[in-house]
């Protein structure tokens, strides 16, 4: 019954997470000065009752994980393939203003598929090259979006 | 609404000028729809420059096909890829995709045209008879009433949980939570922005809701393919044919259902299509003899959120053609082109103009017939892509997204909010919180919010004031309190029935 149960153990664990999170909003929207007292509830009511009712089901969830007779899904877990495409999506967003567009968005698709297991470098540079210049087309033709060029900049200053 | 007007309207729409232009409209908002980042307002916002040299009414009719086929658009992809065109599509993801996994990804995706195009043509003919009438539900609506409805719509929430409602309660109340993230409307104080400039405006939704169902699905697809090297998730042969007949017809009370909810919250300034998918999605789940189907691939979901979308696009005309006052973004672009045109929307459209009102109508209509031939072939092509295999599909997905995202705000930081919002869905998924329960709570978290404090300012800061200010308001409010019991009943029901739990 294992996908059945209210509780898992690992719920312990979101208990936790839960309750620091609800105390940072506390903490946090008790520094902020309300400058305006025609607004009964302000800017920090909100966050403040949202925080009560984090904290309070964190707890919920961390004493209820001890009754749990699960783990929970045992499908879904964090690995290296994920956090090797994770990264790769983040070397991406730090370099795309530096390097551009153009030459990143293959390097992405390219490196995300070989980090997939694919090894046909004819199949990796096609598709990576032929997705980036149609995206490139699209968004930048067709929609007018202004994509960064990064070092391919001085080609159209 | 006069019968002289309507059939000026429609030999003004029978010209083929103003076809071309209806169908050039619903092809541009099909197409930007089906991209992710790029919302029917954007495909509007686009087009708007090409409409200086035209006839005015010929422009709105062009703007309400872009509409119509980008509310449409967005269902394409969160059924293929689970990635939500547009923000109303997030609730098409829930069924849809899952549908497309078990194989029938036909049933999925003509379901979701023909509802689109019943939501549609059934908020063309309420806009017809009804735009007055409506008109005046509309500006009942004040603060407590949009905070009683927001509410409401909230108490989905507890439903999306699926087996746990506490964390589907947890889950939206993390969505609630990002929502306050940025200047705070009314005071201008930075709310968890750590200083950072880019936090500031706040988290855009096509980020949140892009990170945490395309990104997430896509990291959680690498590992799996990895594992397994199972190229696509789909063991079962995949169904692309069209449903029959019978099949569609027990649909209907569902797309009516939902077309109807769909028209009126289409109606209230600011709730839009996401809110209208969200709220007549939880309802029929909540009156459903099987709810625990929902979200497993239930073609009823799929139904019910599309027609309501769909229906929003009538719904929302109402106030910009009998009040002037533009409910959505999309209105607003189409405010700018009648302005532009020195039309003047508002009650003395109907009576100096009339034709001018009934040819948007009418063009509404003929939109949502052109709707069904334009999706039709636009499923055929879309369908070829999911062939792909999964390592180039997963590349392609994940370089869109990024694109998109980084097209909607021109922001490489948002880039980085989407991607954040993949990894903490991951996780979301690792513990069992539902990610659409985190985007509901964003959605209406803004609303409820606001609301709330214009209420509470209306009303010296009396509670009771803000709660029970109208019959509207009281009754919104008891249909949400009866809501959470119902739930809270069902499962605690549940839990003695099965006590393993």
């Amino acid at each position: 019954m294992e996908g059945k149960t209210l509780f898992q153990k690992r719920d312990r664990i979101l208990g936790l997470l839960v309750v620091l999170l609800g105390a940072g909003i506390l903490v946090e929207s008790n520094r902020w000065i309300e400058l305006f007292h025609t607004d009964p509830a302000g800017p920090s009511g909100a966050p403040k009752l949202l925080a009560g009712g984090i904290i309070f089901l964190g707890i919920v969830l961390f004493v209820g994980s001890f009754f749990a007779r699960s783990e929970g899904s045992k499908e879904i877990y964090m690995d290296r393939t994920i956090l090797t495409v994770f990264l790769l999506c983040g070397a991406y967003a730090f370099l795309l203003n530096v390097v551009g567009y153009l030459i990143l968005t293959p390097l992405l698709i390219g490196s995300i598929m070989w980090t997939l297991l694919t090894r046909n470098r004819k199949e990796i540079i096609l598709v990576s090259v032929f997705t980036t210049l149609v995206l490139f087309s699209v968004f930048h033709f067709g929609l007018k979006v202004d994509l960064p060029w990064g070092v391919l900049s001085f080609l159209f200053a | 609404m006069g019968l002289e007007a309507l059939l000026a309207g429609l030999a003004f729409v029978a010209q083929w000028k103003s076809l071309v232009a209806i169908l050039f409209g619903v092809f541009w908002g099909t197409m930007g729809g089906m991209i992710p980042g790029i919302s029917a307002t954007i495909a509007m916002a686009l087009l708007l420059p090409f409409t200086w040299g035209m006839n005015p009414t010929v422009a709105i009719m062009m703007l309400a096909g872009v509409y119509c086929g980008g509310e449409y658009g967005g269902s394409i992809p969160a059924c293929l890829i689970g990635t939500p065109g547009t923000n109303a599509a997030a609730v098409t993801v829930l069924d849809g995709y899952e549908l497309h996994k078990q194989g029938k990804t036909g049933m999925a995706l003509y379901v979701s045209l023909t509802s689109s195009v019943f939501g549609g043509l059934f908020s063309a003919f309420a806009l017809m008879f009804l735009a007055i009438p409506l008109a005046n539900v509309a500006v009942a609506f004040g603060p407590s009433e949009y905070f009683a409805l927001s509410m409401l719509g909230l108490t989905m929430i507890c439903s999306l949980g699926g087996k746990n409602v506490i964390k589907g309660i947890l889950a939206g109340l993390l969505g609630i939570f990002v929502s306050t993230i940025g200047f705070d409307p009314f005071s201008g104080v930075a709310r968890f922005t750590f200083g950072s400039f880019s936090l500031m405006q706040g988290v855009d939704l096509v980020c949140l809701m892009l990170g945490l169902f395309a990104v997430s699905e896509m990291l959680i697809q690498s590992k799996d393919y990895v594992r397994t090297g199972q190229n696509f998730e789909m063991k079962v042969k995949t169904n692309t044919t069209f449903p029959s007949w019978k099949e569609l017809k027990r649909f209907f009370p569902f797309n009516l259902f939902g077309a109807i909810l769909g028209v009126v919250i289409g109606v209230l300034p600011g709730a839009g299509g996401t809110t209208a998918t969200f709220v007549s999605y939880g309802e029929i789940k909540r009156w459903s003899k099987n709810p625990d189907s929902f979200g497993k691939g239930n073609p009823v979901g799929v139904a019910v959120a599309e027609s309501s979308n769909n229906a929003v696009t009538g719904g929302a005309l109402v106030p910009l053609l009998a009040l002037g006052i533009p409910g959505s973004n999309s209105t607003a672009i189409m405010l700018g082109a009648l302005m532009i045109h020195n039309v003047a929307p508002g009650p003395l459209l109907f009576t100096k103009t009339p034709e001018i009102p009934s040819s948007i109508f009418i063009s509404l209509i003929v939109a949502n017939i052109f709707l069904f031939g334009v999706g039709y072939l636009a499923i055929k092509s879309a369908i070829r892509f999911t062939s792909i295999k999964k390592p180039a599909l997963i590349s392609i997905v994940l370089g869109l997204v990024f694109t998109g995202v980084y097209a909607y705000s021109g922001d490489i930081f948002s880039i980085w909010i989407c991607l954040a919002f993949g990894f903490i869905g991951v996780w979301f998924r690792y513990f069992g919180l539902p990610n659409s329960a985190v985007v509901l709570g964003f959605v209406l978290g803004f609303l409820v919010e606001a609301n709330l404090r214009r209420a509470l300012i209306v009303s010296d800061g009396s509670y009771l004031g803000a709660f029970f200010n109208s019959t509207i308001s009281s009754v919104l409010l008891i249909a949400a309190v009866i809501s959470v019991l119902t739930v809270l009943w069902r499962e605690m029901r549940s839990m003695r029935t099965h006590p393993q739990r």
